[in-house]
């Protein structure tokens, strides 16, 4: 890397690390630690090609993410992260009870923390980013089914482990979802 | 509320915090990145060594060498030393050995300047351990019978062939034109290459000076001439023109002073590190460049490089998050044969064997530097300490951030 390419990549971390480090305490469950290795190594990767990058924070949070996948498929210690605080409260959403937001919040940390790095991910890329079920399978290179049927069991998973949600607003299971505009026109597996 | 609902706003909620990495993560990123190319560079002088596959001594007619009388290397399958760090007996698995280790040093000079080096100790035969030396580069033959060495300042004048039995310099190799800054034999140990540079390579300018975190450091210049190859038995050294390679889409100023050639695993070509894609840059023994050739083809950054039988290539760190794990590639076709744990492929023990930096299960998660020699065995997933921890003291400069090369014994 020369010069003017580090001092873009400098640049570049000063900016957006915030963000990027905010996605990887979502995908280490709250883990401060773990966060900061998953970013460090995907800046690493991303270092390596920055003069081949066109879009480096598309390029960083991809790594992120298949790091994370990455190391669920490990034969070598494979492991959950587990913590014992919650991350760092932060500020209420515009226009949100923050009391009920910070409660929801940590009942919520505590809840991803007992899923898989896999179920984490999943729920990151599905309700974080947004990603339509079809994207999401292409990030994590696997069938639209498995992130179909894995989300399902993130979902009650998180039911199941944290009861204390009702309280905080979850309907009772069987009540009918609503169907999202992206289930309409995504790709069957 | 849906359950899908509550999550996605539970996301966006908890990504809405203050929280943000310490500061000083681009150079941290920066930094890590150069200390695993580097050790990449430093290593690749042992593997080359270690893809020998038979058990030769090293084929030298030095006068008065004693040869066949000296002590010989101990041949146990495995000596592992895992209280020692830095070594201080033998340490040897499969084929090769340790032996040498170095630690770098600086030195900063009046007005500015600063000059890197390498203090190394050297496998004693007569004692069975590593014994301070004076010299500026070592490297050891295969068979850890003969050390080619240079003295003090680089760039040196004559290449020494050093007896490891006697501890004497059996004989000089004058050099009639540039001086030399690093040496390597050629894998069957019948040769030498030995980068010439106009300059000390690992001299630091201060009119070359760069900022490295919130520090002013004085940076590096580009020296290299060309290389001599020389014939350890006759004394016979040819030199070659061949300074940096230049490449118009990538600027290099500065980057690095040392740009050492080292031996193709068939010891028909030199190869030089290339920051950018392929990584190598080959030239034949006439400093004319060449193609690369298709058994290294998938050879990376990793020390390991090629398994003695070439079937396998040792790869490149794959550990995610806070993982630490190395890949194995099929030499053929590049592809991921296994994932074994180490930090750093080093050295092929045997071909199902690999001398890598492994961690201890905590420890590498306080400093990924406290790291320990092992062996691993990549298809019984055996892992055998053999030293003892690093110290974790980042930068280097400290004598317990030691440095391994590995021979052939």
């Amino acid at each position: 890397m020369d010069a003017a390419s580090e001092a873009g990549f400098h640049e570049f971390v000063e900016s957006r690390s915030g963000v990027l480090f905010r996605t990887a305490l979502l995908l280490s469950g709250g883990d401060r630690g773990a966060a900061e290795d998953l970013l460090q190594n995907a800046l690493i990767k991303t270092a390596g090609r920055w003069q081949r990058i066109d879009e480096p924070e598309a390029y960083v949070r991809q790594v992120l993410y298949r790091q994370q996948i990455s190391r669920w498929r490990l034969r070598w210690r494979s492991r959950e992260q587990v913590v014992a605080e919650p991350p760092e409260p932060g500020r209420a959403a515009a226009g949100g009870d923050p009391v009920h937001d910070a409660e929801l919040r940590i009942v919520m940390a505590r809840a991803l923390r007992r899923l898989t790095m896999r179920q984490r991910t999943m729920l990151v890329l599905r309700y974080y980013e947004d990603l339509p079920e079809a994207e999401v399978a292409a990030v994590l290179g696997c069938s639209v089914g498995t992130v179909r049927s894995t989300t399902r069991r993130s979902l009650d998973k998180l039911r199941a482990v944290s009861p204390e949600l009702a309280s905080l607003g979850l309907d009772p299971p069987g009540t009918p979802e609503p169907v999202r505009e992206e289930q309409l026109t995504e790709v069957k597996p | 509320m849906k359950v899908e609902e509550l999550v996605r706003r539970s996301l966006h909620h908890m990504a809405e915090s203050d929280a943000r990495p310490d500061p000083g993560l681009a150079g941290r990123v920066l930094r890590t990145r150069r200390r695993r190319r580097a050790r990449g560079v430093t290593g690749a002088v042992a593997a080359v060594a270690a893809v020998v596959a038979v058990a030769v001594a090293v084929p030298l007619a030095v006068p008065g060498s004693g040869g066949g009388e000296s002590a010989a290397v101990p041949q146990d399958d495995v000596i592992g030393r895992p209280g020692e760090s830095p070594p201080r007996g033998l340490i040897a698995a499969g084929d090769v050995a340790l032996a040498s280790w170095y630690t770098n040093e600086t030195e900063d000079l009046p007005g500015g300047d600063a000059v890197g080096g390498r203090k190394w100790r050297l496998y004693d035969p007569d004692t069975g351990r590593y014994e301070d030396t004076d010299w500026a580069w070592i490297d050891v033959a295969p068979g850890m019978r003969t050390a080619a060495v240079l003295e003090d300042d680089l760039p040196a004048r004559r290449i020494g062939l050093l007896d490891l039995a006697s501890g004497e310099v059996e004989r000089w190799i004058p050099l009639d034109g540039e001086g030399v800054g690093s040496l390597e034999f050629s894998p069957d140990g019948e040769r030498l290459v030995a980068t010439a540079y106009s300059h000390n390579p690992d001299r630091r300018f201060k009119d070359a000076s760069y900022w490295l975190n919130d520090d002013k450091v004085p940076g590096a210049k580009r020296s290299r001439t060309g290389f001599y190859v020389a014939d350890a038995d006759s004394g016979d050294a040819a030199y070659t023109e061949l300074p940096y390679a230049d490449d118009p889409d990538h600027g290099m100023e500065g980057m690095n002073g040392r740009e050492d050639l080292n031996w193709s695993s068939d010891g028909e070509l030199l190869w030089e590190h290339w920051a950018f894609e392929p990584g190598r840059l080959y030239y034949d023994l006439s400093g004319e460049k060449a193609e690369r050739p298709a058994r290294e083809k998938h050879v990376s950054y990793a020390e390991a490089g090629l398994s003695p039988d070439g079937r396998l290539v040792g790869g490149e760190f794959a550990g995610e998050g806070d993982e630490i794990a190395s890949e194995v590639l099929d030499a053929r076709t590049g592809e991921r044969v296994a994932k074994v744990p180490g930090q750093q492929l080093l050295a092929w023990a045997d071909d199902e064997r690999l001398i890598a930096w492994g961690c201890d299960p905590g420890v590498c998660q306080e400093n990924e530097y406290k790291n320990r020699l092992v062996l691993i065995g990549f298809d019984d997933d055996e892992v055998i300490p053999l030293s003892g921890n690093r110290a974790g003291n980042g930068d280097g400069g400290d004598a317990r951030r030691w440095v391994p090369e590995f021979t052939e014994r």
